[in-house]
């Protein structure tokens, strides 16, 4: 029994010296080397119980928040839905805000025209006929024949009218005709419309000069469209020395197929 | 019971008679009225945006077919009639033009129900493009007639676009109509 107290007391005092030692030690760094051999073996396992800690603590959390984190989750999903909705809307408005500047600007170029905008609310159910029906009609000054321009150039006529809307026949119709001169050379002639194909205009004489990328304008001739109204640009030129007259295809700025809005000229009055 | 009795028989691939098929009549008017006028606003308006060369799809045509097909060659009529006095009245082309195409393309799409190709799944196809050929050439050589169309090109412009157009739209108007024809009876309608 004494032997053991003995040692044990022996054990007490081995190891309050070694503190005693430590701390005599170690601000003078003679404890380093013991120091180095600990921190070596230990760190390993260190970092390893670290590790485990933090995956443990991060599971736990998540656990923690899965309750909240499906209501977050819905939140975030509304956000973006919103969010998607707000880009659509805008994206809608800088759209109509260039067509509005394009037609501001064709406006202001024209002061002379009274013009009326109007949206594009269908097309013609035939694919053989290009018309096109907007949402004015007699109830805001609409009459049968008003042109229909774009700010990229002419869309056609009004073709009938009702209380609340038109419908107009595009320049591209085939039954769509147009008194037309070429605006380099005054050369005249007729457009007409051929379908999917554009615009052709004919009865252009063989001694006219006509050359591609000649302006074509509206001539006015006949009176049922005013003077001067762009319709396209001649892309290619068909002479034949049988042929009394050339023909040329006309490329339109205007989209005929992605018209949103249109300009309706208000103070002109064809001539019956 | 009587609808089942034709729909399974119909099912089975097994031929109808023309007797039977004309004895079978279309749905309630004013339900027939309301889709007629659905297909038109969606024709003028929605298919615009599903061009394809500049072509749209004609979707009064395509739903015109699948009921003649599935109510036969006299309910598909009443439908292309309806439908086609719609769409006269939407266009800017001469009135009667697409009735008449229209009625002309329901009589062969028709027909075509009781052919050969009977019951096989490439038969909605196969109407649709007969019936787009007849209406395109039908309303161009009315326009023809009234002076309103300036060559043939325009109609060889329109119609190999219209044929692939109408052919991916098919099967989505088949089905719809299937849709309907599997949930409205087939018992005489006063007209």
């Amino acid at each position: 029994m004494s032997v053991l107290r003995n040692r044990r007391a022996t054990l007490v005092l081995v190891l309050i010296l070694l503190l005693l030692a430590g701390m005599l030690l170690r601000p003078s760094g003679h404890l380093q080397p013991v120091e180095n051999v600990v921190f070596t073996v230990l760190a390993p396992l260190q970092y390893g119980l670290h590790w485990m800690g933090t995956q443990v603590s991060d599971r736990l959390q998540v656990i923690r928040e899965l309750g909240s984190l499906e209501a977050r989750n819905r939140e975030l999903q509304a956000t973006v839905d919103s969010l998607m909705i707000e880009n659509v809307r805008l994206r809608e408005a800088e759209i109509e805000s260039a067509n509005l500047r394009e037609q501001l600007h064709f406006k202001l170029s024209n002061p002379t025209y009274e013009l009326l905008a109007a949206e594009v609310i269908g097309y013609d159910p035939s694919n053989l006929l290009h018309y096109i029906v907007i949402d004015r009609g007699s109830q805001d000054g609409i009459a049968s024949g008003m042109p229909v321009v774009t700010a990229r150039g002419l869309v056609g006529k009004i073709a009938s009218v009702y209380p609340h809307s038109a419908r107009v026949m595009l320049l591209t119709d085939p039954s769509s005709s147009v008194s037309a001169l070429i605006q380099s050379s005054r050369a005249s002639g007729v457009v007409q419309g051929s379908g999917r194909l554009g615009l052709t205009m004919r009865y252009i004489e063989q001694n006219e000069q006509v050359e591609v990328g000649d302006i074509v304008l509206s001539s006015g001739l006949g009176g049922n469209l005013p003077k001067r109204l762009v319709i396209g640009k001649v892309t290619s030129i068909t002479r034949e020395q049988v042929e009394m007259f050339q023909e040329v295809h006309v490329q339109s700025a205007v989209q005929f197929d992605r018209l949103e809005m249109v300009l309706v000229i208000q103070g002109f009055v064809p001539v019956e | 019971m009587r609808l089942f009795c034709h729909t399974a028989a119909r099912d089975a691939g097994v031929p109808a008679r023309l007797g039977e098929l004309e004895q079978r009549s279309t749905i309630s008017p004013y339900l027939t009225l309301a889709i007629l006028i659905s297909v038109a606003m969606l024709q003028t308006t929605v298919a615009p945006h599903l061009q394809m060369q500049g072509v749209r799809p004609d979707l009064m045509l395509l739903v015109v077919t699948s009921w003649s097909l599935l109510r036969g060659a006299r309910a598909g009529m009443l439908w292309a009639v309806g439908g086609g006095l719609l769409l006269d009245l939407l266009s800017g082309g001469p009135f009667g033009a697409l009735t008449i195409a229209l009625t002309l393309a329901s009589l062969v799409a028709g027909v075509g129900e009781l052919n050969v190709f009977h019951g096989s799944p490439w038969l909605p196809l196969l109407a649709s493009m007969l019936a787009t050929v007849v209406y395109d050439l039908v309303q161009f050589v009315v326009l023809l007639l009234l002076g309103r169309a300036a060559a043939w090109d325009l109609l060889l412009q329109v119609l190999a676009p219209s044929l692939l157009v109408n052919a991916l739209a098919t099967y989505p108007a088949y089905w719809a109509a299937r849709w309907l024809h599997h949930r409205t009876p087939s018992e005489a309608a006063a007209w």
